[in-house]
């Protein structure tokens, strides 16, 4: 069943979404379907464009609005979720 | 995972890696190569060759060059005549987006992205910021 899911998150990750974890966000985007969008004061980025999500600018303890639409969305949205509250390096 | 082969004239193909992995750490099936001011045509395809063949595993690979009509850019048509992609205009944002988008797609749509994200790139940071 398609359907859109959005998920709010607050980012952990020390560095925030720049670098490596951005890359790594990526990557594990692309492995989904559906279509993802992370927002944060109302600027939405394409989760599987890595200039996108750098552009962004996310920093360590904002919140992210992550958007999942497709088939296997609400694993997408679990999968990310986790990714991007990890506090780890 | 697509392969990628940096070529360009001097240091700028290991200076791009070298920036790109600072940015999103190392990468693997990722080689450069820097054309000398004395480098022979025919040796430079070759290494250009034996570069595709390192990286390109099972999925094939794209070859990144920095400026049209340059000395890489004639070493690598031959690898075009024979089906290869390349690309000519090489820049930061278009080899960020084509090393973390090249696990999933094809050769085909790397490309479109790597044409794509080479454009959306360049911006008017002062205009962005300021309006002006």
């Amino acid at each position: 069943m398609e359907h859109a899911m959005e998920r709010a998150v607050i980012l952990g990750n020390k560095a925030g979404l720049h670098a490596r974890p951005a890359a790594i966000f990526v990557q594990q985007a692309q492995g989904f379907q559906c279509q993802i969008t992370l927002s944060k004061n109302g600027k939405t980025a394409n989760g599987k464009s890595i200039l996108s999500i750098l552009t962004l600018g996310a920093e360590q303890g904002d919140q992210i609005i992550l958007t999942a639409d497709g088939a296997d969305a609400e694993a997408a949205i679990d999968r990310l979720t986790l990714l991007l509250e990890a506090g780890a390096e | 995972m697509i392969g990628i082969v940096l070529v360009t004239h001097g240091a700028l193909a290991d200076a791009l890696k070298n920036a790109a992995e600072m940015i999103i750490g190392s990468q693997e099936h990722f080689l450069a190569i820097g054309m000398g001011p004395a480098d022979d045509l025919t040796i430079l395809r070759g290494e250009i060759e034996a570069a595709v063949s390192a990286v390109e595993k099972n999925d094939g690979a794209l070859i990144l060059v920095d400026l049209m009509g340059g000395s890489p850019a004639k070493a690598s048509s031959h690898l075009a005549f024979s089906g290869a992609q390349v690309i000519c205009g090489v820049n930061l944002p278009m080899l960020l987006e084509v090393l973390v988008q090249r696990e999933s797609v094809t050769i085909q749509e790397l490309t479109a992205i790597a044409m794509q994200a080479a454009k959306e790139g360049v911006i008017n940071l002062t205009r962005q910021l300021t309006g002006k």
